[in-house]
C-alpha cells in the first residue's frame, strides 16, 4: 500500500491527497490511508492553465460581449458538437474542463425538465476562470493544441468598456492570442438597440487597446452571434452598417481584426443548421501565432465548409484586416 | 512467468462479472480457447460461485462497492506457450462511477492502477445516457406532422422549473472520458496502456443491427470517446471488441437455448480476430507481444 506522501508525488498538477485525520489521544488506531482527491473537472484558475500550456501548444482566448450575447451558449455548443460528432474537420481529444462544460449544457438538455433549451448565464467573479479543450484538426491529427477560454460575464463587459482599470486588472488579457468580442444579433434588428451594441462594442474595444492591457498582436474577432435572426435585407444591411461604424471607429486599433457569425443554436432550423459558423471560428484558434493571420474564410476553408455556408459568408460576412 | 495485472472497469452492470465468469469458463477448458489455466487456484470459491451462476443462466452475483474480488490465474497462452501470472481485479460499478462522481479513488484502486498491464473497459450498449438535447427533439417533432389544432386554444401553462445539474446523470461517454484522463493523469501507468474497451451483450445490438461492427457501433454512440482514445495515441493503445459473455438473454431462455453446450454460448466480434466464438480473445489482446 503506498503512503500519501508517496502517492502525492506522482500526481498531477490540480490532484492533492487529503491529508490523513491526526488521530485523538482516544482512538489508538492508526488512520486509514486517505483517498486520492481528483481535480474537480470545474474551470481552471489562471495558474493551472499555466502549469498545462507546458505541455501542448496552446492559444489563450479572451470571450467578451454584453449580457445575453450568447458567449456561454456558444461554448455549450462547441461542446456539444464534439459531443454529437457535428464537426468535419476538428476532433477531441480532451478537457480538463469537462464538468464545467457539462454544468453549462444543462439546461439545453432532456434531464433538465425544461421545454425550451436554455444556457446557464456566467457568473461574474473577480477570478479569472478558463474553459479547456485539446482539439485536433484532422488534416494534421499528429498537432493537437489547447484551447483556454475565458469567458467574461456579461457584467463585467460592462465594467471593462468604462475603465482602464478594470481592463488592466484582467492579467490573462496581456497573454490572450484573441479577443473574441461578441455583438448580440438579435439586437441589430432595431435601429436603437444596433447603435447602443456599436457604442458599446467601440468604446470597449478602444478602451482595452488605449489601456494597453492587450498585447499589440492580439487578434481581434468581432462575431455576431444568432445570425439566424438576421437574415432579410433590412438586417443584413444593418450587420453590414454595423460592420462599417465599427472598422471605422476603432481606427488603427487592433490591427488584425475578422469579422464572423454564428447562429449556435437557432430556431430556424430550414435555413440555418444549428452550429452555424460554430466550426470556422474554432478553426481559428487552432493556427499557431506564427503563421500568417486567418480570416473567416480561411478557416471555413479547413473545416470544408458546405457551398451553401459559403455563399452564405461570401455575401454576409466579410475578413479584413 | 510474466506477471500482469489489469483491470476490469466501466459504470455499475455493464458486463464486467459476467465477463470474469465467462472467460474463466473458456481459460478453464473450452478447446478453442488461446489462453488456458494452467493449475486450478487455490481458492477458487469466487470462482466458482460465478460459474455457478452462469451455467444456470441467472445473473452472476454484481460486484457492488466493499464485496470487490481480485482473482488470480496462473494461465498458458497455447500458441507460444508462454506463462502468465494473471491477476484480475473485479471492481464494483460504483467504485469506477465514483472517479466522477465524487472526484476520488482510494488508496487500494491507486495501488491496484500502478503498474498495471491495462484494462478492459465495459460499456452496456443498453445502459448509456445519450444526453439528448431539447434542441434535438425539438427538431424531430416539427418534423412530424402538426395535429390541427381543437377548439379553444389552451391557457398557456406555467413553465417547468429546471431540475438541478446532477453528475450521474451526464452522457455517459463523457463520465467514461473525463475517468479515463484522470486515469491517465493521476495513475503511474505504463504508457501507451492497452484498453481494451468492451461492448458487452452484443447479441443485443446484432439482434437490431446484423451488420454492426463494434468500433463503428462505439464511433455512432460515443464519438468523442473514440475521438478522444484515438487522438491520444501515445496514451492509449485501445481496441473495440464486442462481447456476448452470457451469450443470451436470460429474460429470453428456449429449451434450443438451454441445451447449448457451455463452450459454444459466448461471441466475441472484432477486427482481425481469428475465433468468433472464443471470448478470451480481448486478455489475449491485452496480453500480446508486439
Amino acid at each position: 500500500m503506498l503512503a500519501p506522501t508517496g502517492l502525492a508525488k506522482g500526481l498531477v498538477m490540480s490532484t492533492t491527497v487529503n491529508p490523513a485525520p491526526t488521530p485523538s489521544p482516544a482512538s489508538a488506531k492508526p488512520a486509514a490511508p486517505a483517498d486520492v482527491t481528483l481535480r474537480s473537472g470545474g474551470l481552471l484558475s489562471l495558474a493551472e492553465t499555466s502549469d498545462l500550456a507546458r505541455a501542448t501548444p496552446t492559444t489563450l482566448v479572451t470571450m467578451v460581449g454584453p449580457p445575453d450575447a450568447g458567449k456561454s451558449t456558444l461554448l455549450a455548443t462547441v461542446h456539444e458538437c464534439f459531443r454529437q460528432n457535428r464537426f468535419q474537420a476538428l476532433t477531441f481529444s480532451g478537457s480538463r474542463t469537462l464538468v464545467a462544460f457539462e454544468e453549462l449544457c444543462h439546461l439545453s438538455r432532456i434531464a433538465s425538465g425544461l421545454e425550451d433549451p436554455d444556457t446557464q448565464r456566467t457568473k461574474f467573479s473577480d477570478e479569472e476562470y478558463f474553459y479547456h479543450l485539446t482539439v485536433n484538426r484532422t488534416d494534421e491529427p499528429s498537432s493537437p493544441r489547447s484551447l483556454f477560454v475565458m469567458d467574461v460575464a456579461g457584467e463585467g463587459f460592462d465594467g471593462l468598456r468604462k475603465s482602464h482599470e478594470n481592463c488592466l486588472a484582467i492579467t490573462s488579457l496581456k497573454r490572450t492570442e484573441f479577443l473574441t468580442l461578441l455583438i448580440d444579433g438579435d439586437k441589430l434588428r432595431v435601429a436603437k438597440e444596433r447603435y447602443t451594441a456599436i457604442e458599446d462594442a467601440v468604446n470597449f474595444l478602444k478602451c482595452v487597446w488605449d489601456s494597453g492591457a492587450a498585447k499589440p498582436e492580439c487578434k481581434l474577432q468581432v462575431v455576431v452571434t444568432k445570425v439566424d435572426k438576421l437574415q432579410d435585407e433590412a438586417a443584413k444591411a444593418a450587420l453590414a452598417e454595423m460592420k462599417v461604424a465599427i472598422e471605422r471607429r476603432i481606427e488603427t486599433r487592433f490591427p488584425t481584426r475578422t469579422f464572423l457569425e454564428v447562429a449556435a443554436r437557432p430556431k430556424n432550423g430550414d435555413h440555418i443548421h444549428t452550429a452555424h459558423g460554430v466550426e470556422t471560428l474554432l478553426a481559428t484558434w487552432l493556427v499557431p501565432p506564427s503563421s500568417p493571420p486567418v480570416d473567416g474564410a480561411a478557416a471555413a476553408a479547413l473545416t470544408g465548409e458546405r457551398e451553401s455556408e459559403a455563399f452564405q459568408r461570401r455575401h454576409f460576412t466579410s475578413a479584413s484586416k | 512467468m510474466n506477471a500482469t495485472r489489469f483491470l476490469l472497469m466501466g459504470p455499475a452492470e455493464s458486463g464486467k462479472t459476467s465477463f470474469l465468469a465467462a472467460f474463466w469458463i473458456y481459460a478453464n477448458g473450452a478447446a478453442q480457447a488461446g489462453l488456458t489455466v494452467k493449475c486450478h487456484p487455490q481458492d477458487s470459491a469466487y470462482l466458482d460461485e460465478l460459474q455457478q451462476a452462469w451455467l444456470n443462466f441467472t445473473k452472476v452475483p454484481r460486484t457492488s462497492a466493499g464485496t470487490e474480488r481480485s482473482v488470480e490465474l496462473e494461465i498458458i497462452r497455447k500458441a507460444d506457450q508462454a506463462g502468465f501470472n494473471l491477476t484480475i481485479p473485479d471492481l464494483s460499478g460504483e467504485t469506477f462511477g465514483e472517479i466522477w462522481t465524487h472526484r476520488h479513488w482510494t488508496p487500494q484502486f491507486q495501488t491496484l492502477l500502478d503498474g498495471s498491464g491495462g484494462a478492459l473497459l465495459f460499456v452496456h450498449p443498453e445502459k448509456i445516457e445519450d444526453g439528448e438535447t431539447l434542441q434535438d427533439v425539438q427538431e424531430l417533432q416539427a418534423q412530424l406532422p402538426q395535429p390541427e389544432p381543437a377548439g379553444e386554444p389552451m391557457p398557456p401553462t406555467e413553465k417547468p422549473k429546471s431540475a438541478p445539474f446532477d453528475l450521474a446523470k451526464v452522457p455517459t461517454q463523457i463520465q467514461l472520458i473525463d475517468s479515463l484522463q484522470l486515469v491517465a493523469e493521476t495513475g503511474k501507468l505504463n504508457q501507451p496502456f492497452r484498453l481494451g474497451v468492451i461492448v458487452s451483450a452484443w447479441d443485443s445490438v446484432l439482434a437490431t443491427q446484423a451488420t454492426a461492427k463494434p468500433e463503428s457501433w462505439l464511433k455512432l454512440r460515443m464519438p468523442a470517446l473514440v475521438s478522444y482514445l484515438a487522438n491520444n495515441p501515445e496514451v492509449f493503445d485501445f481496441k473495440v471488441f464486442g462481447v456476448s459473455a452470457q451469450g443470451v438473454d436470460y429474460g429470453k431462455l428456449t429449451p434450443e437455448i438451454e441445451n447449448t453446450p457451455p463452450h459454444a454460448r459466448c461471441r466475441v466480434a472484432a477486427d482481425g480476430i481469428a475465433d468468433p466464438t472464443d471470448v478470451t480473445i480481448p486478455v489475449q489482446w491485452l496480453i500480446r507481444q508486439e
